[in-house]
């Protein structure tokens, strides 16, 4: 007997309140632009990073190349 | 009503365009959500046995369900699949909810109060119910102990060892605990019967 199953679990339904799927919508986009703008946050420091990187070599190459010029 | 089951799409296609949807087009899965918003939203308030709690974890499992849907490879259906997310994410709310609810008895502030004196006889009144109310007191007068595994079972049709792994415990003892909770539901809810 107790190992039969509990059929009247199934007559139960609870029907979420209107607009619950524009919700979940909501909720997603928000995550999605939350999500976006972290990888920006991280992508915008190493972006400057490395344009300075990469201005520091071009001058640092520059100097360089002139100092063989000289020779 | 013919012509709307034709056009009912398979989840299985659905899930396939929800997949390959470009970033904030939901239409497929919104369609999948509309599919199963209500099996989802009353296993959370029956597991949570809160109605307040419900419709924010059924939400929840949605997001999560729509986030992860770029690794669901299909091997079981989405409804299973759903089905476990919102096991795992339920239980994982019963853990945290018990480890916040914590009330020191030892407390004579909290020990004379009467809003934490639990009456012994829960069901009272239940009788004045109609059939349904009286399936969901008794549901939520059980224990999580047994109400969870006996939801897991009876309500989603997850298997033994599906409900062993959720509930971190061996195929036997999950076994045992389903048939507590059939066990305990039927004793209240039957006595319940009698007595009408």
């Amino acid at each position: 007997m107790g190992s039969e199953p509990i059929l009247e679990l199934a007559e139960l339904a609870e029907t979420p309140s209107d607009g619950f799927e524009g919700r979940v919508q909501r909720s997603i986009l928000r995550r999605n632009f939350a999500a976006d703008l972290a990888s920006y946050a991280w992508f915008t420091p190493i972006r400057i990073l490395l344009e300075y990187l990469g201005l520091a070599l071009s001058l640092g190459g520059g100097s360089s190349t002139e100092g063989q010029g000289g020779e | 009503m013919l012509d709307k089951k034709r056009t009912l799409k398979p989840d299985g296609d659905l899930v396939l365009e929800a997949q390959s949807a470009p970033t904030g087009d939901m239409r497929a899965f919104a369609e999948l959500v509309r599919r199963y918003q209500e099996p989802v939203n009353t296993n959370c308030r029956y597991m949570s046995g809160s109605p307040a709690d419900a419709e924010d974890l059924a939400q929840e499992v949605f997001v999560k369900a729509y986030f992860g849907l770029k690794r669901f490879e299909g091997r079981s259906s989405f409804e299973t699949w759903v089905k476990r997310i919102k096991a795992n994410h339920c239980i994982n709310f019963l853990k945290k909810r018990s480890s916040r609810s914590f009330v020191d008895v030892e407390d004579p502030g909290v020990s004379s109060s009467d809003r934490v004196r639990v009456e012994p006889t829960g069901l009272k009144g239940l009788d004045r119910l109609s059939k349904r109310e009286r399936i969901r007191a008794t549901l939520d007068s059980l224990p999580e102990s047994t109400r969870i595994p006996l939801i897991l079972r009876d309500m989603d049709g997850l298997s033994y060892q599906d409900i062993a792994d959720e509930l971190g415990v061996g195929l036997s003892a999950a076994k045992m605990r389903v048939k507590r909770g059939r066990e305990a539901f039927r004793a209240r809810y039957g006595h319940r019967e009698a007595e009408e």
